[in-house]
Parts: C-alpha cells; sequence; structure tokens
C-alpha cells in the first residue's frame, strides 16, 4: 500500500487532477482505508505543496493545481467517508467574500480553493458582498469562519463593520473572523477586532487549522 | 493638451508573468515545463484579449489648484490606460469552469499588459518633455505611496476616460480592472533627478510584488 500511498502523494505535487481522480477510485476498488488514502497520501501532498510554494520553489498557478487535485481527489472519496460513517479529523465550515464596493476575486478565490483541498466546507459568497449577507449567511448556516477579503483602502472599513453586525445580531462569539487583502494587517485585524489574519492563501489554511485546536 | 492613443504595440514580458505569480522567497530554481506550457498556452489565449488603449494630458497649475495634492507643482501629465474587459472576462470564465490555474495565469498576464500599457504611454510623456526641454518624475498612481485611493476623483476629473471605455465604481476602483492611472511632475527641476525604482518610494513595504 506505501507504493500506492506514495502515488496518491505525487499526483498531487504534479496538480494532475485526472491523475488523482484515477487513484481514488482505484483506492476504493481496491478496498484500501479511505482515511489512510486521504490522510497519508493525498493530504501529505497539499501540505507538501503548501510547503514548496512557502519556501520559494512553486509558483502560484503549481499551488493552485494541486489544491485543484486534492479537492478533486476528496470529491471521489468524501461520499465513501460518508456511507461508512468515518470522521476526519475536525474541520469546519467557512463563510468567504470579497466585501461590498469591491470586485477583486482571484486572490479570494485561491484562498477558498486552498480552504476545500484541506477539507473545509466552504461557502463562496463572491465579490462585492453587502455587509448583512454575511450577517445573514453566517446565521443561517451557522458558520464557524467568517473570512473577508478587501484589496482597497476605500473597502476595508467593511471588514470592521461587518464585525459590528455579527456583534450586533449576537453571533460574533460563536465563530472567528478572518480578514486579509493587500492593504490589511495582523495590526489591522487588531483594529478591528478580528480574530485571525492570513496574508496568503496557505497562510489562511494554516491560521484556520490552528484556530481550530483552540 | 490631451493625447488618446487607440492603437499601442504591448510586449509581454514572461519573466515579469513569473515574478508576479512567485512567492517574495522565490527561488532562482529552473522552471518545469508543466509551468512553461501553462504560460504557452495562455498566452496564446491572451492574444486576441488584449485592446490597450490609453490616454495622457498636460495640466497647468491653474487646474491644480483644485487638487489637494498637487498645489505646489507648476506642471504634471496624467495618464489613464486599459487592456479593455474582454481579458477580465475570461478569467471570471475560467474560473466559473474550474480551471483556476489558468486563470490565475491570465489575470496576471493582463496586469503585466496594463503596467506594458502605462509604460508606453509612460514614454510618451518623457519625449513629450524631452522636446520642451523639460524634466519628468516617475509616475505613481492614487493608492500608492502617501496618495490615497481618493486621488482616482482628481484623476478623473480631468480626463475623459469614458473615450477609452474606463469608469470608476464608489469605492474609487476602475472598471476594467486591468487598467491604471497615473500623475507624472514635470519641471525643470526634474531633470537631472536620479530615478529610483518605482517600489522604492513605496511605503508598503510588506508588499509582495515589492521589486
Amino acid at each position: 500500500m506505501q507504493d500506492f500511498l506514495e502515488k496518491c502523494f505525487e499526483s498531487i505535487l504534479q496538480g494532475d487532477k485526472e491523475g488523482a481522480v484515477k487513484l481514488a477510485k482505484e483506492s476504493i476498488e481496491l478496498q484500501y482505508d479511505p482515511l489512510k488514502v486521504i490522510d497519508e497520501g493525498f493530504v501529505k501532498g497539499v501540505k507538501r505543496v503548501g510547503e514548496l510554494w512557502e519556501e520559494g520553489t512553486y509558483f502560484l498557478p503549481e499551488l493552485v493545481l494541486g489544491a485543484e487535485a486534492m479537492k478533486a481527489a476528496l470529491s471521489v472519496l468524501q461520499p465513501i467517508l460518508l456511507k461508512k460513517n468515518i470522521q476526519r479529523e475536525k474541520t469546519s465550515k467557512l463563510l468567504i467574500g470579497t466585501v461590498q464596493g469591491d470586485i477583486h476575486d482571484i486572490g479570494k478565490t485561491i484562498v477558498a480553493t486552498m480552504l476545500q483541498a484541506h477539507g473545509f466546507e466552504v461557502i463562496d459568497l463572491g465579490v462585492d458582498v453587502p455587509n448583512h449577507a454575511f450577517v445573514q449567511k453566517a446565521k443561517e448556516q451557522k458558520v464557524d469562519f467568517v473570512c473577508m477579503s478587501s484589496l482597497l483602502t476605500t473597502t476595508m472599513q467593511n471588514q470592521a463593520k461587518v464585525i459590528e453586525e455579527l456583534a450586533k445580531a449576537k453571533i460574533r462569539e460563536n465563530l472567528k473572523v478572518m480578514v486579509g487583502g493587500a492593504p490589511t494587517s495582523q495590526d489591522w485585524a487588531k483594529q478591528i477586532g478580528a480574530d485571525l489574519y492570513a496574508e496568503n492563501a496557505v497562510e489562511a489554511v494554516n491560521v484556520a487549522k490552528s484556530a481550530l485546536q483552540h | 493638451m490631451l493625447k488618446i492613443l487607440k492603437k499601442i504595440d504591448l510586449t509581454i514580458d514572461e519573466e515579469e508573468i513569473l515574478r508576479l505569480l512567485a512567492h517574495h522567497k522565490r527561488k532562482e530554481e529552473t522552471i518545469k515545463t508543466k509551468l512553461l506550457n501553462l504560460i504557452k498556452e495562455t498566452k496564446a489565449l491572451s492574444k486576441d484579449m488584449l485592446h490597450p488603449q490609453g490616454m495622457f494630458k498636460i495640466v497647468d497649475k491653474m487646474a491644480l489648484k483644485e487638487g489637494p495634492y498637487f498645489r505646489g507643482e507648476d506642471m504634471i501629465a496624467l495618464g489613464l490606460c486599459t487592456i479593455g474587459d474582454e481579458l477580465e472576462n475570461k478569467v471570471s470564465q475560467l474560473n466559473q469552469q474550474g480551471k483556476l490555474a489558468q486563470a490565475v495565469m491570465l489575470d496576471a498576464m493582463g496586469s503585466v499588459a496594463a503596467e506594458s500599457t502605462a509604460d508606453f504611454l509612460n514614454l510618451q510623456v518623457c519625449q513629450w518633455c524631452q522636446k520642451k526641454g523639460l524634466g519628468s518624475s516617475q509616475r505613481f498612481s492614487p493608492g500608492y505611496g502617501d496618495w490615497s485611493l481618493e486621488g482616482q476623483r482628481f484623476i478623473f476629473s480631468l480626463l475623459p476616460a469614458e473615450r477609452i471605455r474606463v469608469k470608476l465604481n464608489p469605492s474609487c476602483m476602475m472598471i476594467p480592472r486591468k487598467s491604471v492611472s497615473f500623475a507624472i511632475k514635470i519641471g525643470e527641476e526634474f531633470k537631472s533627478l536620479k530615478t529610483k525604482k518605482i517600489c522604492e518610494t513605496c511605503n508598503l513595504k510588506n508588499c509582495p510584488y515589492r521589486k
């Protein structure tokens, strides 16, 4: 089985979506433990892809290809886990969007894809999301995280407004708020009362995972 | 003096695309064939989607009285350019089709193309200055350094942006997104100015794209 897990790892490293799906299907036919295939094969691969990007070896499209391959493999294996009633490590439901007045899309989508690749259930509200829509959806879906992106100095204030509205709706204590985007920073996050700040997609996964452990 | 340029020849620098797509700790290693193929494929895809056009206007101190940022200047050039919206529509489409890696690549290509269009306009301004025996500063844009993004409203109040189909949204974001606006200071004092790298003048020290 070690060789098989190695192939799963390699498919993610190569960003080979078709290969990863094929291996996921093969693992079902071979009746391998799906949890082992995910955690010791595919997840190991997506973690390594993140490291390779962070250390400056991989370029952004390579990081994305790895995450896309991971997502595709998970989509094959997750129904099997559900069917067998097997629980993976604790992950959560996460709401993400670009704040009102800002239509930057691609950075937010990369973050969403990376989080999905790491097993988070992601609800992507898109761009130019009204403040009340974040609050309404967070309430409706009982999410664990609200993640907001803002690429403009003129719109970053909306991150603060959403936090205020979450408090008014009495759900602020039930969830973590993560902010990101070029003009934001750790200091900004602290200033507006956000729990988490991430500079990039890999960091977003790391801080979300670490928040789950606390 | 207003000049509108509807036809601009672009060169897309692949190294610049890679710079935008690399982590700031980029290692100088061989680029993998798969990535090079993706660049090639995306470059071919973008070929007919780039519609660069732009304008620049020389503005004297009478007009500048109204703008808080340039009160002390005698003359500046204001520039605005775009590559149009076809490329960014394709980026959205690729994104929706789940082809995020190619969308990311195409988006970076669009950014490089827009900057390259701005470089072309910048050169036109420098040539105009040279003819007049004047010097020019490097270009700078609202939202960078200590010029706030609201400075866009000043530029758009003095340029006929609609003639190249660029508009501002209420948050001062340009639409199409792949557009660049800028100002260049003009005067005798800039003739002997040693040009700094554009990033050296910006306060965003931790910017991942800092050159």
